[in-house]
């Protein structure tokens, strides 16, 4: 397709850093083609205006990320800017036990740790974006918790994606060792940035019985896209949580894909997408069920007004080792307007007999008695709309063990539903 | 009041051999292989109108242009479509003189399914006592349907006797470019059933496909087209629960039932064909295209279904809900053991107001057989206070097989409330363990247990169906336990 290497040349001049990179452009520039809707996965999501756009590359200048930082929040932040580490905006604090390194300055024992797990668990040879990041990624977050470490203050990675047109492949990659425990943030900010692409991938490994959160914070712009992976590798007894949060962004494409390969894993995902004018927000997550004695939960919750779209695609796959397997999948959506839709596909295959699976799946709007309740209490019509709707979200929200988190992303939705009514 | 078995049973016994065994056709057949020459020649044989011939020649230039669908979570060599006879006249059963010579593996079988000896011998054609010939049984049905202005035939006599209907609505539920299959079934079927419910008729027994068994075989390409005009209902049976063995492999067929205000169509199915053996050799491959419209306002369209047989099933009996306040169901049973494959499941599409949809989908899968649920709830912008619920169960009998669900649900209206859930669980030890201290064997529990999960489709169907289709539930299960 010359489209395709015509649209791959821009970045062609970007050096490869690490071999994967090399194997990841001979892959991409033979076979390898983005998807279409044609593809079952992407049925309902046209990514075809991003893989046809001229981006452009430059690093704007910040002063500060005071105004991206999530008040009130201890933690230590790691800033990359368009992709680019920046040290000056970072403030990452010596902690025993943990190193937070750039993918691109990592050096020695390091960056020979870092290329053991780097693009091991994310599949850059049948999938295009994936391909395309490892590819073309410039710089990335390397994080490393070392066995039965428990960090009391998550680590932020705040990505900041500035000015028109940036192709941005963001890569994240974490390690967390036996026995220890970490929270996570990835805050992605943006300004000013109509037609950027945001291209993230992280990879998320728990070492045996570690216990991993990451909270996963889009907030790119409201004309800006953003196609994000989230790879989490589970070995025994481990467990893992994983909150994706899409607050903006006018396409939105989100791959949340476990494996557990060790009995007696958790893992945990949930998320919340409240989607307005003509954003497109599509939550694809996939559990790949290995080994005996596992579970797995998942809780997403949708919110679509205006003309906006709303996926959700969770597929849980139980193999025929994975007995005793319990997964639960429940995907709840409300629809406040008639130009809004709503494609929703919850899958089971399963091929283990001595297991507890369901899913279930709702499409409503706000319940007409609960309405009627609440203003018959003195409440306006949007004044109760708002609360059933934070109420609604609110299953998902309590998942945020972080407080100063929280507050952030009920803030959030208070203010989205504010504007809406404005 | 319904014609019952035991009814049908004395029928047959009255009436005396009338008209003799049908000629051997064995030499009327078409060679191998698909080309217009051979629609051409199906067209003629059938001494169809030349607008027929056209319909079939499109769809044939539509076909072959046309790839395979391979999105079924279903495997199997492929089929070479060139390798198939097109066109056989109906072969002669092989005559037996006594049920002695029945092959007592399905002798067996019929008797638990408490199928009277009549009926077994009228399935697999025993000789003796003159031929039961339903046709003679058919001819004062078509009387008493006659009277009432019902239209009941085979597909071929309705394209001689009522073309104006036929032309009308063939093809307008399912296009001849629809899908590889129905393209296919468009271009080659050579019969099938044609029922048409005038205004306001009630029609008074359950119409089947049982009553003309004898009557040409339809073939692996069946067409069925029912259309319920104004404030009219019919309840429709297909198939029935004795095994079928056929010789063709492939079957492609496409129903297409239509309902006209206020008219209301009740659509049930028991499959049991040939599933292939125990490791998996043989059987047939079960492609069927059925669709249903709900045309006029406050009309309904019910689909039943209860299917144990074929090697490969790929079929999803959809409702189209056009009419305002038109109410779409589908109940289903479909059970998969040893190596069978079954994708199965089906659409609703909510076009009108106030539309209705009900989905109870029970899955059973056994021995290594994989059991897959994909079905469609969609809710266009106008189908205002659309309401869809939907249930997809599966039961998992052993290790070895798998049960998947693919629902795919699209609203695009704010009014519209869907609801969803799936489970997938095995029976509980707990369960068997109740049954063996209350003095029921093992084989017996799995069976009651079956039963009553799949008991919620089951009650939907005509009653004496009904009873045949527990027994069959737990024929076909039979060996997958212990």
């Amino acid at each position: 397709m010359a489209n395709k290497l015509d649209f791959l040349k821009q970045f062609d001049q970007l050096t490869a850093l690490f071999p994967v990179q090399g194997n990841a452009r001979a892959v991409i520039h033979n076979g390898l083609d983005f998807p279409t809707t044609r593809d079952e996965y992407w049925k309902y999501t046209r990514v075809t205006s991003l893989v046809e756009s001229r981006y452009v590359r430059n690093v704007p200048n910040i002063d500060s990320i005071d105004a991206f930082r999530v008040p009130g929040l201890d933690a230590q932040y790691l800033v990359f800017v368009n992709g680019e580490y920046s040290e000056r905006l970072s403030d990452t604090q010596l902690i025993q036990g943990v190193e937070v390194t750039s993918m691109r300055l990592a050096e020695g024992d390091r960056k020979q740790h870092m290329l053991e797990h780097l693009d091991r668990y994310v599949d850059s040879k049948t999938q295009a974006f994936h391909a395309l990041n490892t590819s073309y990624f410039i710089d990335g977050s390397f994080i490393t918790v070392e066995k039965n470490t428990v960090l009391s203050d998550p680590i932020c990675i705040l990505n900041i994606s500035a000015d028109k047109q940036q192709a941005n492949n963001i890569r994240n990659l974490i390690v967390v060792g036996e026995m220890a425990k970490a929270e996570f943030i990835n805050l992605h900010e943006g300004y000013d940035n109509a037609g950027s692409l945001t291209n993230a991938i992280t990879e998320l490994k728990v070492e045996q019985g570690g216990d991993a959160s990451l909270y996963m914070i889009q907030n790119d712009g409201a004309e800006s896209a953003h196609i994000n992976t989230i790879q989490v590798a589970q070995e025994k007894d481990s467990q893992s949580k994983v909150v994706t949060i899409t607050q903006t962004g006018k396409l939105v494409r989100n791959n949340l894909n476990f494996t557990v390969s060790g009995q007696g894993c958790e893992s945990n995902m949930y998320g919340i997408y409240f989607t307005s004018d003509r954003q497109h927000v599509d939550n694809h997550t996939y559990v790949d069920h290995t080994t005996p004695n596992c579970n797995s939960n998942e809780l997403y919750k949708g919110v679509m007004s205006d003309r906006s779209t709303g996926v959700f695609n969770g597929k849980i796959m139980v193999r025929r080792e994975a007995q005793q397997t319990n997964a639960f999948q429940s995907n709840q959506n409300i629809l406040l307007s008639d130009k809004a839709t709503i494609y929703t596909k919850p899958e089971l295959e399963i091929y283990a007999d001595d297991v507890k699976c369901s899913h279930g799946c709702t499409i409503g709007q706000l319940d007409e008695e609960a309405m009627f309740y609440l203003q018959s209490r003195g409440l306006d019509k949007a004044a109760a709309a708002k609360l059933l709707v934070q109420a609604f979200a609110g299953d998902v929200t309590a998942k945020i063990t972080n407080d100063a988190l929280r507050e952030k992303v009920e803030g959030f939705l208070h203010q989205k539903f504010e504007d809406q009514h404005a | 009041m319904a014609y019952t078995e035991e009814e049908l049973a004395k029928d047959l016994k009255q009436k005396k051999y009338e008209f003799g065994f049908v000629s051997n056709f064995e030499s009327d057949k078409a060679p191998k292989g698909l080309n217009e020459d051979i629609i051409r020649l199906i067209s003629a044989k059938k001494n169809e109108p030349e607008w027929l011939l056209e319909y079939r020649l499109k769809a044939f230039k539509v076909w072959q242009e046309m790839i395979e669908p391979t999105w079924a979570h279903v495997h199997y060599p492929q089929v070479d479509f060139q390798d198939i006879y097109y066109y056989s006249a109906p072969k002669t059963k092989k005559k037996l003189n006594s049920l002695d010579e029945v092959d007592p593996e399905l002798k067996s079988m019929y008797d638990r399914l408490g199928i009277s000896t009549e009926e077994q011998k009228r399935l697999v054609g025993v000789a003796v006592d003159v031929v039961i010939d339903s046709v003679s049984v058919e001819t004062s049905f078509k009387e008493k349907l006659g009277e009432l202005g019902i239209i009941f035939c085979s597909f071929s006599e309705a394209v001689q006797d009522h073309p104006e209907l036929v032309k009308k609505y063939l093809g307008t539920v399912v296009p001849s470019n629809d899908n590889f299959y129905a393209a296919l079934n468009a271009a080659v079927f050579t019969d099938g059933s044609f029922c048409y419910i005038p205004k306001g008729v009630r029609c008074p027994m359950e119409l089947s496909t049982y009553f003309r068994i004898n009557e040409a075989q339809t073939g692996q390409f069946e067409r069925t087209l029912v259309v319920a005009d104004q404030g009219s209902y019919v309840s429709y049976l297909e198939g029935c629960t004795a095994p079928q063995r056929d010789e063709n492999q492939l079957h492609a067929a496409v129903v297409e039932l239509i309902a006209m205000e206020d008219a209301e169509i009740k659509y049930s199915t028991v499959q049991n064909w040939y599933p292939g053996n125990e490791e998996g050799k043989g059987g047939i491959y079960n492609f069927v295209t059925k669709r249903g419209l709900c045309e006029g306002n406050n009309s309904k369209i019910s689909w039943t279904q209860v299917e144990t047989g074929s090697a490969i099933t790929w079929k999803y009996p959809s409702c189209i809900l056009k009419g305002d306040n038109s109410t779409g169901a589908f109940y289903s049973v479909a059970v998969t053991n040893n190596y069978q494959q079954a994708d199965t499941g089906t659409k609703m599409v909510h076009i009108g107001k106030n539309t209705k949809s009900t989905i109870i989908s029970k899955g059973i899968s056994a021995g290594k057989s994989n059991n897959s649920y994909r079905g469609l709830v969609k809710v266009l912008p106008k189908a205002s206070n659309a309401r869809n619920f939907s249930q997809c169960d599966s039961l998992l009998l052993g290790s070895e097989c798998g049960a998947h669900t693919f629902p795919y649900i699209e609203a695009q209206n704010s009014t519209s409330k869907i609801e969803h859930e799936a489970t997938t669980s095995k029976i509980g030890e707990d369960q068997i363990f109740y049954c063996l201290q209350r003095g029921i064997d093992e084989e017996k529990a799995v069976s009651l247990i079956v039963n009553g999960y799949a008991k919620e489709v089951l009650n939907k169907l005509p009653m004496e169906f009904a009873i045949e289709a527990q027994k069959l539930l737990s024929i076909s299960l039979e060996g997958s336990v212990g």
